[in-house]
Parts: C-alpha cells; structure tokens; sequence
C-alpha cells in the first residue's frame, strides 16, 4: 500500500511540474489563438518584428517581471500567449495587405470573432477584434495600420484579459518603432 | 496396522532409495525393514521395476510447441522476478527521506531542462538575456495595444462623440434655453 502511495505522489510531483508545459504546447488549441504564421508569405515580405512569447517562456518572462513590475506580472498570469507580427507599410504591396486583411477578417468571422473596435482615418487604421469565452475573454486580436509611424502590425494576446487593467499597465510603457 | 504406518513413514523415500539418493544411515535403517515388511518390500520392488522401465523406455523428443510454452513460461517468471525486485528497491529508495530528496532531484533536472530549453545558442548568459528580451517585447506589445485603443477612442470621441453626440445635444440644449427665456 505504502508502495502505490509513494508512486501516487511521484505521478502527482510529475504531473505538476509538467501540467503547464504540456498546456503550453497546446496553445494553437486555444479558442483565443489565431495562427499568424501564413501572414509573411501571404504579404510576400518577412516580418520586421515576430513576437511569440508563451508556455515556459512566458513564465520566465512573469517570473522576472514580479520582481520590478508586480502589477504587470499579475496581469500576464492570465495571458496564454503573445503573438506580433510588425512590417513597414512601405515595404508593402497594397494589394496583397488588402487580400490578405480580407482573408485574415473572413476566418476571424468564421471563427466567431467579434469586431470590437475598428477605426479608419486617413492615417490610421484600427480594428480590434475579440473572442469571448461565456463571460471571460479568450482573445484579442489587433490590426493596425499607420502611415505616419509606417508600421503594420497583426497582434494577438490569447488568455482571459481584463482590457481595462490591459490599458492601464499598458500606458505606462514607452512605445518605440519596429 | 503397522506395515501401513512404515509404508507412510517411508513413502516419500522410496523413490531416492532406488535411485540411490538416500543417506547411508537410512539406506540400513529401510533395508533392514524390507526383511520384516512385505508391504513396504513389494512397494521399493515395484519403484525399482519402474525405474528400470522407465529406464529402457526410448527416449523422445520434446515436442516444439511444448518446448517452447516452457521457455516463455521461464521467461514470464524472470521478467516478473525482475520486476518484483524492482519493486521492492523500488519502495525501499522511496521510503522515509529518501521520497522527498528524489522528488527535489527530479524538480531539480526539471528546471535544467526548462532551462536548456529557453538557452539560445549565443552562450554567454542566454536564458537571462531571452528573458529580459522577451520581457521588453511583452512591455512593447502592451504599449502598442493601449496606444492603439486610446487613439482609437480618441477618433471615435472627436469624430463621432462630439460633433455628432455632445454637439447636436448642446444645441438642442441652447434652443431649449432660449424658448424658456
């Protein structure tokens, strides 16, 4: 007896230790997960910027982060993964951003993501699109377009975000280019 | 009554007797037996005529699938022999202290390989400087995202909320005024 005790707790300490990265492998899983990784080669150019922070990674990233920024470490225990694709809008065939933002608005449809905010100037363009999840938020995703800073950036934070904290922390980093 | 009793005694040593098996001591004791017991005299000859037909029997071959039950039989009984041993080191490594220091040992080999898992290839301190990046990224993409509501509700406030909301309801307002005054 004592025996498949002792085998019992040595399951429980593995499973533990492996819970998250096995969750962490199954991120494209996630109903708030949206797969960029066909974007460069629908625009025909490689990414400027190419963010994917999740699983172990991001722990490590929480794990630093609560030493100077507890408030921001918090938030990102709720986030399941970050993903940014970035390119200069110069550097962009203006047809092919059009196909590829219609093919990329299209499956976002499909997969029952709703506009959430979405803003055309003449310099700008914003649309912001949420999944939800019952009452949580499995997802955000960003499409923004700028002229004056010449960027393009496809962003998506998948996890149960509150936006408001999301804002608040957000404003106080600093945002450089690409 | 009696010849029963020494048949019993001796039963289970008829067989090393006739193959000569049985200490010298017992050999003397039984053969001086045989002379007084014709019941145990009648048993040894007829282990002895046994033997002896057993003896001029052909031999035989064991047949294949026989021979080869037999030898996944032994086998099974190895392989659970080495199993059970197994086992019982098994329960004796994690009995007492020795169940938490494995368990430290394995958290420990754990983290190594969390570790080597994040080290990028440049070596000099890797993981920290993939963390400290992927931090910076993540600080980045906030920024982004809180600057691109905030310009967003900017627009939607100056070119939706005021001229078409607080605008029209200021007028209304100031019509409103002059009607009553």
């Amino acid at each position: 007896m004592t025996y498949y005790k002792n085998i019992i707790n040595l399951v429980v300490i593995l499973l533990v230790i492996s819970a998250k990265p096995i969750a962490a492998q199954d991120i494209t899983d996630h109903s708030g997960y949206v797969d960029f990784s066909e974007i460069s080669s629908q625009l025909g150019v490689e990414a400027d910027k190419e963010i994917n922070i999740h699983g172990a990674m991001l722990r490590l990233v929480i794990a630093a982060a609560r030493k100077d920024d507890p408030e921001l470490a918090e938030l990102l225990t709720t986030v399941d993964g970050i993903f940014v694709r970035g390119y200069r809008l110069s550097g962009l065939d203006v047809n092919l951003v059009q196909r590829q933002g219609r093919t990329l608005r299209a499956e976002l449809e499909r997969s029952s993501w709703e506009i959430f905010l979405k803003v055309n100037d003449r310099d700008e363009s914003v649309q912001m699109y949420v999944k939800t999840n019952g009452l949580d938020i499995a997802g955000i995703v960003l499409i923004s377009s700028d002229q004056r800073s010449d960027e393009m950036i496809y962003l998506n934070i998948v996890g149960n975000i509150d936006p408001e904290q999301l804002s608040l922390i957000g404003d106080k980093f600093n945002m450089g280019g690409l | 009554m009696s010849d029963n009793h020494q048949i019993e005694q001796w039963d289970d040593r008829i067989e090393a007797y006739v193959d000569g098996q049985l200490p010298q001591t017992e050999v003397v004791k039984l053969e001086a037996l045989l002379d007084q017991d014709a019941l145990l005299s009648a048993e040894v000859s007829m282990a002895n005529r046994i033997r002896s037909e057993f003896r001029s029997m052909p031999s035989i071959a064991c047949p294949e699938a026989v021979s080869r039950e037999i030898h996944r039989a032994i086998r099974r009984d190895i392989r659970k022999r080495a199993i059970k041993r197994w086992i019982e080191r098994t329960e004796i490594m994690l009995s007492g202290y020795r169940k938490f220091a494995l368990a430290g040992l394995i958290v420990i080999a754990v983290m190594f390989v969390l570790r080597d898992n994040v080290a990028t290839n440049n070596g000099e301190s890797a993981p920290i400087a993939s963390v400290e990046q992927a931090l910076d990224d993540v600080k980045w993409t906030l920024a982004l995202l809180s600057d691109a509501g905030s310009n967003a509700a900017g627009t939607v406030r100056s070119d939706v909320v005021e001229p078409l909301l607080i605008d029209r309801l200021g007028s209304t307002l100031d019509v409103l005024t002059e009607t009553q005054n």
